[in-house]
């Protein structure tokens, strides 16, 4: 009898192991090219370094080598804007067999497929049932974690990122994006601690210099921003993002002088044309804009560049107020009120991001035009609407909170301006120093 | 399976790991230098870097916590591990590391070849090593011994604490299992600490005795207290766990990036601090206990076995207590902790001492080697350091100073030295290792000695039972006599069972193993025999454990019975030699004095029989009346000193006439004679009143009936002359033999009720009568005559008989000094099988 029990314990095991080697992964990619294989290994190497031109050029020509590499089809799938190419994509994988394919494949054929066609709520679905059964999946959970990133739900992205970290801990790009997410809710310190292991991990990588530059720039350090900038760059000299990052390092940093050269390097390294031109006209606006001239934007031979740039350009808009174009002024707010009607979604939190640029116009506008309490209840909102998301919006909102400070100061309200003075100053000190050339400019 | 097997297949385990972690201590490998904090989970924080390696050069320092090694982030020792190992030595890798101040920093750290075993490590297996060997050498020698057992767990259980759980932590996988190993040992080791001191070197009152009362009941109680200590351990790790993840859970979700490094569950040397304070509070509670039961000790060895165990484990436990538990708990630091590793190897020493003291194992061989050539190299060692220190003092600044000759020389000398002093080393080595035994023979030759002097019983009984019981350090000694043909206790507990059988098969086992056997060597015995079986079983529930047969050399004397020793632990194979030699002793003194005894009594019982024989004489009349006419002669002659025949004379049936009345009386000796006098008494008193021979014969056997319990019967007959000729009564006696005038011998006819007197309560007699002339004779004679045997078993007979009576002279004094004197050629004049009566009556009377 007790031989019985044992042969059945014993039975049990087997089995239980065996059900566990069965579920124990999902598989890799399938395709019986190996130099297939080896392309798309090298696309996503270069699209965890965020070169997606490089990647772009791995995924195609892995496709090259297999036509029917249902991987290689997905990878492309996320690295493309085409939306041509997107919609002949998205019907081969639609007719893809999906026999042969892995479970992780079927699940991103499946998800992707969903995604693409707007069906969301079958996508969240399509990914909950591939992590019920697959929940340390690292592509399952950088599927689910980007998600929520694109929702800017942060707390819940930087948890699935934690859980992909705990996964796989070099997914650089879940270093890459809980360092914003750390930035954007104000943990600086930790933001550097992660862009610097990111770092660290790939150092042949231009990009986690650059979010270093970034994260610098917004705490005030240029000096080291500019050099984790030109970092980025000797790795990587055609990484225009960092061009652009050091021009506004340098606009911040009051050296106007030493951006034409950057221009000019971005230039000479082959980035688009068309941003090497706003490049040149944001600066002319700077020029115009530190030299107290408002009307600047408005001249004859800067025509060109207003048309250029596009009248919702904040240094526009904050011109056009200072210079007392309230009309002005005003179009550009009810433009962009109209963009956010008709192309945000509202779920998402690019409508935070406009809607708080939209609030920061029309209080800039109203702290011009003298109605300070207005001006103060605008920007407020508009400060708790706008993160210290990447460098621009981080900018953005320091620069709403030094123009808050000035709607309170000029209310009278100078111990509210004095404290947030202080935690622009916290987090920023060279910036807190522009207020009282704002304060100046409101004044007058 | 048995316990043993059990505990020496998890010893086995404990082994293998210590082995693992060891082996992988000092195996070669691409090294940085980092030794880490034990187990911070998830963390490889900077316990201490080694002086000249790459981590030390790179600039790495104690509290700092690497993030990365080789671009990669890691997330275990594990992990690392692999990293490092894809490396070669020489080669530089990057280190991403956390500072105490929070910032990162990038550091190159050159690999080098190391072994990250350590000296103090290096102490702490040795120390590990000495607990489970003794604790493997204890178990083997006690396997059934339940504190051996509880022992050799504890000592495994520190073994592996001591192996593992202080092992520097090194990058490999070996590590989580290890350490984890250690963890769990530390889950163990204070409840087996603490039971160990509740079972020994006695049991506490709470622990059951099999024998006791409510057995199963305290047992239940036994167990769910113990199973209480072994849980508490365990409660309190699952506990601060369920803390940790109940309140701490953020801090555990982020280990890698929270910048507060703060551990929230306590951890020291990576296991929880709670368990650090059970394993405290355990130990300080063993100890208690030992020290109380030390204190409360009567038996002066055991007091200062007990004291040398208290003095080591106290003095080798509490610095430990202190640096592992104390200074990390409250000061927040454990740099101290192998400080407090040191002394505790007087832990295993003071165990082994004591096991000595308490005679549990002969391991005096192996430590007398020990000390003995240890001691003498340390003398060694120092006579040749000062003797070298001295020279270079007296010759420092000569040309005598250089000379490689000189300590060449010494070298020699010292040489020379070593047997001379190794022998003088050897008396005070034997003198402190075997002390104790010197003791135990000293007294038992004393014991020996003063027994062999004894002639008395009962000063031999308090000599064995309760003298030796305080030598030996035993619970108990029981002692049995043989009585009867029964093994009777005359001393010893009243648990002992009150009789043996006298078990030759036992008998023989016993003298199979020269006179003394543990109860479990002759377990195979009990196997085959019921009987002995039963006796085994009655003394093992009494506590017995081993039994020493008492004999002399023709016969068998008694049992004395040991239980087991106050240690719980068996009495050791020299302890069985030196008590086999006593009870040889305490035989022959037994023997001695039993032999007095009997002696004495048989000497009183002779004297009293005499006493009873000139009673008994006294009452037989030394001449029989008749009548006129008629001439008789009687004789009685017992068989022993005191015997059942009698003859009497009463009043006969006619007035002025005599009767004579001889009886027989079933029972001989001293019993027998008892009866006869009672029937003797009982007839004479009846005759007074009573002159009917029938009437006479009737009231005497309703007297006799009632007498006692005990049936005793009396064979009578009667004779009395009449007118006719003589009247005769029989009640169970053979007919009388008549030999006529006229040679004619025939037996007198038997009378139809005969049943002897006291047989039944309503017994009917009758006279009967038989013509007499003159000349003619009747012997009458008891049973005891013709069932008188040669020396070759032939029996005298009646017809025999009645050829003699024929044969024999006319004169009834003749006529029975006759046949006495044939039937004592004929018994070869050996002492007679039952008394002999004879009467013999001559009719000398003309019949009218």
């Amino acid at each position: 009898m007790r031989r019985i029990w044992f042969l059945i314990a014993l039975a049990g095991v087997a089995l239980g192991a065996i059900m566990l080697m069965a579920r124990s992964g999902p598989g890799e990619w399938t395709t019986d090219s190996s130099r297939a294989l080896a392309e798309l290994a090298k696309g996503h190497d270069a699209e965890m370094k965020i070169y997606r031109d490089e990647a772009v050029k791995h995924y195609r020509r892995a496709l090259e080598l297999d036509p029917d590499f249902v991987a290689a089809k997905l990878a492309l799938m996320r690295v493309i804007h085409d939306r041509d190419e997107l919609a002949r994509l998205a019907e081969e994988l639609a007719v893809a067999d999906p026999r042969p394919l892995t479970a992780r494949e079927q699940f991103l054929v499946r998800y992707r497929l969903a995604r693409h066609e707007g069906r969301s709520k079958e996508a969240r679905q399509i990914l909950k049932s591939f992590l019920d059964v697959y929940p340390g999946d690292p592509w399952g959970l950088d599927a689910w974690a980007d998600l929520y990133w694109s929702e800017q739900n942060l707390e819940k992205a930087s948890a699935v990122y934690e859980k992909l970290l705990a996964a796989d801990p070099n997914w650089v790009l879940a270093q890459n994006r809980l360092g914003y997410m750390a930035m954007a809710q104000g943990r600086f310190a930790e933001a550097e601690e992660l862009f610097r292991t990111y770092a660290y991990i790939a150092p042949d990588q231009a990009n986690p210099y650059d979010s270093m530059g970034e994260l610098l720039t917004v705490l005030g350090r240029y000096d080291e921003a500019r050099a984790q900038l030109e970092e980025a760059l000797a790795i990587k000299p055609d990484f225009c993002a960092s061009y652009e990052h050091l021009i506004e390092v340098e606009t911040l940093a009051g050296r106007l002088e030493a951006v034409e050269p950057v221009i000019e390097r971005a230039e000479a390294a082959g980035c688009r044309e068309s941003w090497i031109a706003l490049a040149r006209c944001d600066l002319a606006f700077w020029r115009d804009y530190m030299a107290g001239d408002y009307d600047g934007p408005w001249r004859e031979e800067r025509s060109e560049c207003l048309e250029k740039v596009g009248r919702h350009h904040f240094l526009i808009h904050r011109m056009a107020a200072l210079s007392g174009r309230f009309e002005v002024a005003r179009e550009i707010e009810d433009e962009l009120a109209k963009r956010i009607e008709k192309g945000v979604s509202e779920d998402t939190a690019e409508i935070k991001h406009y809607k708080g640029a939209l609030l920061h116009f029309q209080g800039v506008r109203l702290l011009a035009q003298g109605e300070t309490e207005a001006a103060a209840e605008r920007l407020q909102k508009a400060d708790e609407l706008l993160l210290y998301w990447g460098q621009g919006e981080s900018i953005l909102k320091l620069f709403n909170r030094l123009n808050l400070a000035c709607a309170y100061d000029l209310a009278g309200r100078r111990l509210e301006a004095k404290k947030l003075l202080g935690e622009v100053a916290e987090v920023n000190p060279p910036m807190a120093g522009f207020y009282g050339y704002l304060l100046e400019a409101f004044s007058t | 399976m048995t316990a043993r097997n059990l505990l020496l297949i998890g010893g086995l385990l404990a082994f293998l790991v210590a082995g693992l972690s060891i082996g992988d201590m000092f195996r070669s490998r691409p090294y940085d230098g980092v030794i880490l904090e034990a187990d911070a989970p998830g963390r490889l924080v900077v316990r201490d870097v080694v002086p000249g390696s790459g981590a030390e050069g790179a600039g790495i320092q104690p509290g700092d916590l690497i993030i990365g090694i080789d671009r990669n982030v890691v997330r275990s020792p594990a992990h690392a591990a692999g990293l490092l190992n894809e490396h070669q030595v020489g080669e530089e890798v990057p280190y991403l590391v956390r500072g105490l101040n929070g910032r990162l920093r990038e550091l190159p750290v050159e690999l080098g070849l190391h072994r990250i075993g350590s000296l103090p490590y290096l102490y702490a297996c040795l120390l590990g090593f000495l607990f489970f060997f003794i604790g493997l050498f204890v178990l083997e020698r006690q396997p059934r011994q339940r504190a051996a057992q509880v022992f050799f767990m504890l000592c495994a259980l520190f073994f592996v604490f001591l192996v593992c759980r202080l092992r520097p932590a090194s990058y490999t996988w070996v590590d989580t299992f290890v350490l984890r190993t250690g963890t769990a040992a530390l889950l163990f080791l204070p409840a087996t600490f603490l039971h160990f001191f509740l079972i020994f070197p006695q049991p506490v009152r709470l622990r059951p005795r099999r024998d006791g009362e409510h057995f199963a009941a305290r047992r239940r109680r036994w167990v769910a207290f113990l199973a209480a200590i072994y849980l508490l351990p365990p409660v309190v790790l699952a506990a601060s766990l369920a803390r940790v993840r109940i309140f701490h859970e953020e801090a555990l979700r982020r280990p890698l990036i929270s910048a507060a490094d703060e551990v929230p569950l306590g951890l020291i040397s990576g296991a929880p601090a709670p368990n650090w304070w059970v394993l405290a509070l355990y130990v300080l509670l063993g100890l208690a206990i030992l020290a109380v039961r030390t204190w409360r000790e009567t038996n002066p060895r055991l007091r200062r076995g007990g004291a040398a165990v208290l003095f080591g484990s106290f003095f080798g436990l509490l610095p430990f207590l202190v640096t592992a538990v104390a200074f990390p708990s409250f000061l927040q630091t454990e740099k101290f902790l192998f400080y407090g590793v040191g002394p505790l190897v007087l832990v295993p020493l003071t165990f082994a001492y004591a096991i000595v003291v308490f005679r549990l194992l002969d391991v005096r061989v192996i430590l007398r080697k020990s000390l003995l050539y240890t001691a003498t190299t340390a003398i060694v060692t120092a006579l040749y350091a000062l003797g070298i220190t001295l020279f270079n003092l007296v010759t420092r600044g000569t040309p005598l100073a250089a000379s490689p000759y000189f300590p060449l020389v010494f070298a020699l000398a010292i040489i020379l030295l070593f047997d001379p002093l190794r022998r003088r080393v050897q008396v005070l080595v034997d003198r402190f290792i075997y002390a104790e035994r010197g003791r135990l023979e000293e007294a038992l030759d004393e014991m020996g000695d003063a027994v062999r002097g004894q002639v008395d019983l009962q000063p031999v009984v308090r000599d064995v039972v309760d003298t030796l019981p305080q030598r030996l350090g035993l619970h108990f000694v029981g002692l049995y006599l043989v009585r009867e043909n029964v093994m009777q206790r005359v001393a010893g507990p009243g648990d002992l069972p009150l009789r043996l059988p006298l078990l030759p098969q036992l008998q023989r086992e016993l003298e199979h193993r020269r006179g003394l056997t543990t109860l479990a060597e002759i377990e195979p015995l009990a196997a085959r025999e019921r009987s002995v079986a039963e006796v085994v079983d009655g003394l093992s529930a009494a506590g017995v454990r081993v039994v020493g047969g008492l004999a002399s050399p023709r016969r068998s004397i008694g049992l004395a019975v040991f239980s087991e020793k106050i240690g719980q632990f068996d009495l050791d194979p020299s302890e069985l030699l030196l008590l086999r030699r006593l009870l040889d002793q305490v035989s022959l003194a037994l023997e001695t004095s039993l032999l007095l005894e009997e002696r004495t009594r048989q000497a009183e019982l002779e004297r009293e029989l005499e006493i009873a024989s000139s009673v008994q004489t006294d009452l037989l009349p030394s001449a029989v009346r008749f009548s006129p006419g008629w001439t008789v002669a009687a004789l009685c002659q017992p068989a022993r000193h005191v015997g059942g025949d009698f003859f009497t004379e009463l009043p006969g049936p006619e007035e002025g006439s005599y009767a004579v009345v001889y009886g027989d009386v079933a029972g001989k000796s001293v019993s027998g004679a008892l009866v006869m006098m009672a029937a003797h008494e009982v007839l004479n008193s009846l005759a007074l009143t009573h002159r009917d021979p029938e009437t006479l014969m009737e009231l005497a056997n309703r007297r006799l009936y009632g007498l006692g319990r005990r049936k005793s019967f009396v064979a009578i007959a009667y004779l009395a002359p009449t007118a006719a000729g003589l009247a005769y009564l029989l009640a169970g006696q053979p007919q009388p033999i008549l030999r006529r005038r006229s040679g004619e011998v025939f037996e007198l006819g038997l009378p139809e009720n005969r049943i002897p007197l006291g047989a039944l309560n309503n017994g009917r007699y009758q006279l009967r009568q038989v013509p007499m002339e003159r000349g003619d004779l009747v012997l009458g004679y008891s049973d005891g005559v013709v069932e008188a045997q040669s020396p070759h078993g032939e029996v005298f007979g009646s017809e025999r008989l009645t050829e003699v009576v024929a044969g024999g002279p006319d004169e009834p004094g003749e006529m029975v000094d006759h046949v006495m004197a044939v039937l004592s050629d004929f018994t070869s004049g050996t002492e007679p099988y039952d008394d002999l009566t004879l009467v013999a009556v001559r009719c000398d009377r003309e019949v009218m």
